[in-house]
């Protein structure tokens, strides 16, 4: 089917065009003068000696690349019989940006939806999940709480799915695990991707904010953070120069998130604003 | 005779006769089918996926439906009322719950436009 935009209408079935609008001629005379003008360009354009075509220094994908494998299936082990069920942040430097390193040990990952207390002893990590609207406050994207779907559509292409405790950060427009999630009480939801397979995707560029990802890092699930106002392009970019392999971007800003110690002490991750709006939901570290 | 509308994807079928559907809505890789008997059913087919199975499945009845804009296609029959100022499209089968849908005043000029011309 032909491309529609939203002031036009088209009868299925009929001849299917009877009802857009006409393009107007000066559109068709400024489309010719154009594709003349690039034709003309790449003709007549010599490169400079001993200039090379340029090349970005590093590979990006782009949020609308077509992403045609699922991500792999990867068992994100955070069990280590050594360590406390505690969370564990260390913090480094990369290009100049602060990221603060959460890994949580010895916990099982769930969604949750709805307030959330950080005086919960048996949670080690939470920290807000998928972004709601503002029209509705509904939450964006496909969602699947313990088998439930509350919501579907696409407006993110990465996603996180929670299946039976296994855990896949991957970006795909349709992905079988949204299915797979609601069919075995597992848990799905969808938000920016940042890194997949090592490189960085690059999104629209969006205001410096404080930024958050859900991270694959040496095959541990963990949240990673950055302590300053950042592009989201530029701290996608520093997740793949540390070494991350798969990440999606989490509700950034002064988003709520806390973790709790090896000693159970309990601190925030950001300087945080708890909200209560029906449908917030978090991504959820609890003692096994 | 009712024509039917048969979705399949690789764990669920839905077959629909198309009197039934009054209107589908996208949203994003999903769409939502809403029927006259009051119930609605979410597929997971992006609407322009939607639109090519109604114009192949629906041989008769395929020009009953109308893609408007990039978010709705609704079943012509059930238009009752389109309010150009607050772009307002009202679909109702006249028995059951009316539904209240909105749409940019250059469609809905245009699909009043159209109602009109086949009137004469």
């Amino acid at each position: 089917m032909n491309d529609i935009n939203d002031n036009e209408i088209r009868v299925i079935g009929g001849d299917g065009g009877g009802v857009k609008k006409r393009i107007p001629w000066w559109v068709w005379v400024v489309a010719g003068i154009t594709v003349a003008s690039i034709v003309f360009w790449v003709l007549f354009q010599k490169p400079q000696d001993g200039e090379t075509p340029s090349q970005s220094e590093e590979p990006v994908l782009h949020a609308d690349t077509p992403i045609e494998t699922e991500a792999p299936d990867i068992w994100l082990d955070n069990t280590d019989a050594s360590l406390p069920c505690a969370t564990f942040m260390s913090d480094t430097l990369i290009d100049s940006i602060h990221l603060q390193i959460y890994i949580p040990y010895n916990a099982t990952p769930e969604l949750h939806v709805g307030p959330l207390s950080s005086k919960d002893p048996d949670i080690i990590l939470a920290t807000l999940a998928a972004d709601l609207r503002r029209d509705n406050g509904k939450i964006v994207g496909a969602f699947v709480l313990a088998g439930e779907p509350l919501s579907w559509g696409l407006s993110k292409k990465g996603y996180c799915a929670i299946i039976d405790g296994r855990v896949t950060l991957g970006m795909a427009e349709n992905s079988p695990l949204f299915e797979q999630a609601t069919e075995q009480g597992g848990y799905f939801f969808r938000q920016y991707p940042s890194v997949v397979n090592g490189v960085m995707v690059e999104n629209k560029p969006e205001n410096a904010s404080f930024r958050r990802a859900l991270c694959n890092l040496d095959g541990k699930l963990c949240i990673i953070g950055c302590t300053d106002r950042v592009l989201m392009n530029d701290f996608s970019q520093a997740l793949a120069r540390l070494g991350v392999s798969d990440a999606i971007l989490l509700v950034g800003g002064t988003a709520d998130g806390w973790y709790r110690d090896a000693e159970g002490n309990m601190s925030p991750i950001a300087t945080s604003t708890a909200r209560n709006a029906k449908y917030i939901n978090y991504i959820v570290f609890r003692k096994q | 005779m009712s024509e039917y509308l048969v979705i399949s994807t690789s764990i669920d079928l839905m077959r629909v006769s198309s009197e039934d559907i009054v209107y589908v809505s996208s949203d994003g890789n999903y769409s939502s089918f809403v029927f006259t008997y009051g119930d609605s059913r979410v597929v997971t087919v992006q609407l322009g996926q939607v639109e090519r199975m109604l114009a192949e499945q629906l041989t008769h009845s395929g020009a009953d439906f109308i893609r408007i804009g990039k978010s709705l296609i609704i079943n012509r029959n059930y238009i009752s009322y389109i309010n150009l100022p607050k772009q307002q499209l009202v679909l109702s089968d006249g028995h059951a719950t009316s539904h209240n849908l909105s749409a940019s005043k250059e469609a809905l000029k245009q699909l009043k436009e159209l109602i009109e011309k086949e009137l004469k």
